[in-house]
């Protein structure tokens, strides 16, 4: 971009702030009519960004260098009781990244506690980040009685993946966790009956992780799909 | 005592009410039969005049069938098929010139020209899985399932089994070797 | 495995008996494998075996584009496919913040309700099968086939439809679709209470099922268990009415209740009953759909030339025959899914069976799989 070309977008971006689009909607040039619009849509976000920094800075008073985070009911419940286990708590509350040791006592916690009573389980996905990235779990929880919900992400190492088990507070964990032990790999530990729920019992590897390679035969037959003549 | 009685008699009361309802479908048997003798009698298929105001939409699922002089090799139904049937080879040419070697006709019906030439069109049928989703971004529309709207361009072919697997593919495009394939496509010096 | 530990019961010595119900069963639903103990009439524990028909969904759906999951969806619940391809695009169209036209709404549900009638007259029929009456399942069947043929009226399959896409639906209706369905809403209305003779009242078959297999509500929460399993145990939960998605909250229906009337509350019977009296309330929506479906629009409005959701994740949950059907989806802003997965009820239900089958007969077992209405294409996927 030329420098006059420069000085006519920053112009074109500063009437079309002040509330004049037609100083855009007029450039001739599609080129630089799409290079002004880019620059009206950043010149936007960054005075957004600004207006929250600023309003932030108020709230708390100026002093803490942290964000302050939106939490909901639920989240900020569990930040109450067991703050330390919190990573992260992302999705304004909604959605809660939490340490996996002490994961069966806060099950335990947010099944029977009178404001959380998060009776339902609804759903127990695995999940693999990419091949340098961990795996992960996200648990979906619902409340029969007072209708809200929470997502826990927790974390598990790719080489010794471990996991405490929530079967026996939440009854469904007990085959989503054996098909997520099939398909990942993750061990979870004190699970009272741990195999394989969609694999044959003897199969090898865990399938759904990015780097999955099938086994060349199983019991005689070929693994890998061969198509003769047909590419 | 009273219990063993009730017992008794609503058994058999709900017995005969459901024998009743099967003995009245029964006599009625000429009215209400719904067995077809199949191969003699066949259910019609959806035809176009059913009451579509979209007259293109295809709404029939039967084999698939490519009318090759209309094909211009873009790929896009082999790019949409969920479960890779179809398979595709190309090669490219002079764009609208006619080569009677290869039978390739240079315009398609609908008067776009061709650029490529179709050597390979090979539809596996025992992997389609009848979706349907490969007839919607044909810009010619030249691959369809067979018979209902499409029934004047071909008639409708549900019934195709085969003996042998490999008979289930089928090869659309018309047999070329590579001598051919060099002289149309000019690599060989010879501009056609 | 033979013969496993001998336990004293008195003078008589009763041996473990280890009985494979295999898993090609006619009764079995699929192919499903169970393994049951029992000392020869009694069972004490039932472990089920799947992955007989594990198609690799999730890991297939993790190399193609979005649109190309949608037949892979229906395969998963093949007899209520509408309802797999509606929680789909309900999930996606939620992740890209698509709103679609109103006759795509209206035209959605009337075919979800009209897949769960087709879907609870297989899922009756075959139960009626299980227990040994032979009739009512080719009435059923009969009923099942006209639906069927509306559906081949509209979008040419009969069972594996791919008929809803993110943002619309593949094809507009016929002109004399709203004829033809209320045609035959009004021939298979009356038919509900002739079943109810056939079977429902019937004196064997009520001694057949109830007060067996009785799943109480918090047994049944625990397991995660949904849809008409649940509310046959007195649980009124109903996504449609709780979790409202598409235009479900102008519909006015009730949401059928187990009451445990010939025996236990949460029994067979139940589950039988609620999924009859389910369609009837499926025959009310379609009514009331088809009077105020608006005229005109196009169906293809809203659909996107490529689907390309934004970075993020989504769970959303719709009601399908069998229960809760959820979507869990993530995206990395490609064309292509980074992690599909479905969360299907029937799993769910498998699971319990072992929970509430403790302490019955062998044909009971049988009975009470059938009363959980499961389909093996989802569990498995």
């Amino acid at each position: 971009m030329t420098s006059d070309q420069d000085t006519f977008i920053a112009d074109a971006v500063e009437k079309a702030l002040a509330g004049d689009m037609d100083a855009i909607n007029s450039i001739e040039d599609r080129s630089i009519r799409g290079k002004a619009k880019a620059a009206l849509v950043k010149a936007k976000r960054a005075a957004k960004a600004e207006q929250k920094s600023e309003s932030s800075e108020e709230s708390q008073g100026g002093g803490t260098p942290e964000e302050k985070v939106v939490q909901s009911s639920l989240s900020a419940l569990l930040s109450s009781v067991y703050p330390d286990e919190i990573i992260e708590i992302l999705n304004e509350g909604k959605v809660v990244q939490l340490k996996p040791q002490k994961w069966n006592e806060i099950a335990t916690f947010f099944r029977d506690h009178a404001d959380a009573l998060l009776d339902q389980l609804e759903c127990l996905t695995g999940v693999d980040l990419g091949t340098e990235e961990p795996l992960q779990v996200r648990y979906n929880l619902h409340s029969m009685k007072h209708r809200h919900k929470i997502e826990i992400l927790i974390n598990a190492d790719r080489v010794k993946p471990e996991i405490p088990t929530v079967e026996t507070i939440w009854r469904m964990a007990d085959w989503f966790e054996r098909e997520v032990y099939d398909m990942y790999g993750i061990v979870f530990t004190d699970h009272r009956d741990l195999r394989r729920l969609l694999c044959p019992e003897d199969w090898e590897g865990w399938p759904l992780r990015k780097d999955y390679e099938e086994q060349e035969s199983y019991h005689g037959i070929v693994v890998p799909k061969v198509k003769e003549g047909w590419e | 005592m009273r219990a063993y009685f009730t017992t008794i008699w609503e058994s058999v009361s709900t017995l005969i009410t459901g024998m009743a309802i099967t003995w009245r479908h029964m006599v009625n048997i000429r009215k209400g039969s719904v067995t077809l003798q199949y191969p003699e009698e066949r259910w019609p298929r959806p035809e176009r005049d059913i009451g579509f105001d979209q007259g293109e939409y295809n709404v029939i699922r039967s084999r698939l069938h490519v009318d090759m002089d209309d094909c211009i090799g873009c790929l896009k139904c082999e790019r949409v098929c969920p479960v890779d049937c179809i398979k595709i080879e190309t090669h490219r040419v002079d764009k609208g010139e006619d080569i009677p070697d290869v039978g390739h006709t240079g315009i398609t019906s609908n008067g776009t020209k061709k650029a490529l030439l179709v050597t390979r069109f090979d539809i596996d049928m025992t992997e389609c899985c009848y979706c349907n989703l490969c007839t919607y971004p044909c810009p010619e529309e030249c691959i369809y399932m067979t018979g209902g709207p499409n029934s004047e361009k071909h008639q409708i072919d549900y019934e195709f089994s085969q003996y042998d697997r490999n008979d289930m593919v089928y090869r659309f495009a018309k047999e070329t070797s590579e001598e051919q394939v060099a002289i149309a496509t000019g690599e060989n010096g010879e501009k056609k | 495995m033979g013969v496993g530990s001998v336990k004293e019961v008195g003078p008589v010595q009763a041996e473990q008996m280890v009985l494979n119900i295999g898993p090609q069963h006619p009764s079995t639903h699929g192919v499903l494998r169970l393994k049951v103990k029992t000392d020869g009439e009694i069972v004490s524990e039932v472990i089920p075996y799947i992955g007989y028909l594990h198609r690799c969904f999730e890991k297939h759906a993790e190399s193609i584009t979005y649109e190309q999951v949608i037949p892979f969806t229906d395969r998963c619940d093949y007899i209520a496919s509408m309802n797999n391809n509606f929680g789909y695009v309900v999930a996606m169209e939620e992740l890209m913040d698509i709103k679609v036209p109103e006759r795509v709404e209206y035209i959605r549900i009337i075919m979800a309700e009209l897949n769960r009638i087709a879907s609870h007259l297989l899922a009756l029929g075959v139960y009626g099968l299980d227990v040994g009456a032979f009739t009512p399942f080719l009435h059923m069947f009969r009923d099942r086939e006209r639906i069927l043929d509306i559906f081949e009226l509209t979008c040419g399959a009969r069972l594996l439809y791919n008929y809803m896409w993110v943002g619309g639906v593949s094809h507009d209706l016929p002109r004399n679709f709203e004829s033809i369905c209320i045609d035959f809403l009004d021939y298979f209305e009356p038919n509900i209470p002739e079943f109810n003779e056939l079977l429902t009242k019937n004196k064997i078959f009520i001694e057949r099922t109830a007060d067996v297999g009785v799943m109480p509500a918090e047994v049944a929460i625990s397991y995660g268990v949904s849809g008409p399993n649940l509310r046959g145990s007195g649980v009124k939960w109903d996504v449609r009415r709780d979790e409202p998605y598409s235009i479900y909250n102008k519909f006015d229906f009730e949401i059928p209740v187990g009451t445990g009337e010939y025996g236990t509350l949460g029994d067979c019977w139940d589950r039988f009953w609620v999924r009859m009296l389910e369609m009837q309330e499926s025959c009310k929506i379609i009514r009331q759909a088809l009077k105020t479906i608006p005229e005109g629009g196009d169906v293809h409005a809203m659909v996107p030339k490529k689907i390309r959701p934004p970075k993020g994740s989504i769970y959303r949950r719709t009601e399908s025959p069998r229960g809760d059907l959820g979507y869990y989806i993530i995206s990395d802003g490609s064309e292509i899914p980074f992690r599909m997965k479905m969360r299907s009820p029937a799993l769910t239900a498998l699971s319990v069976l072992d929970e509430i089958s403790a302490g019955w007969m062998i044909s009971d077992v049988i009975a009470i799989l059938g009363s959980l209405d499961i389909v093996l294409g989802e569990i498995d996927r």
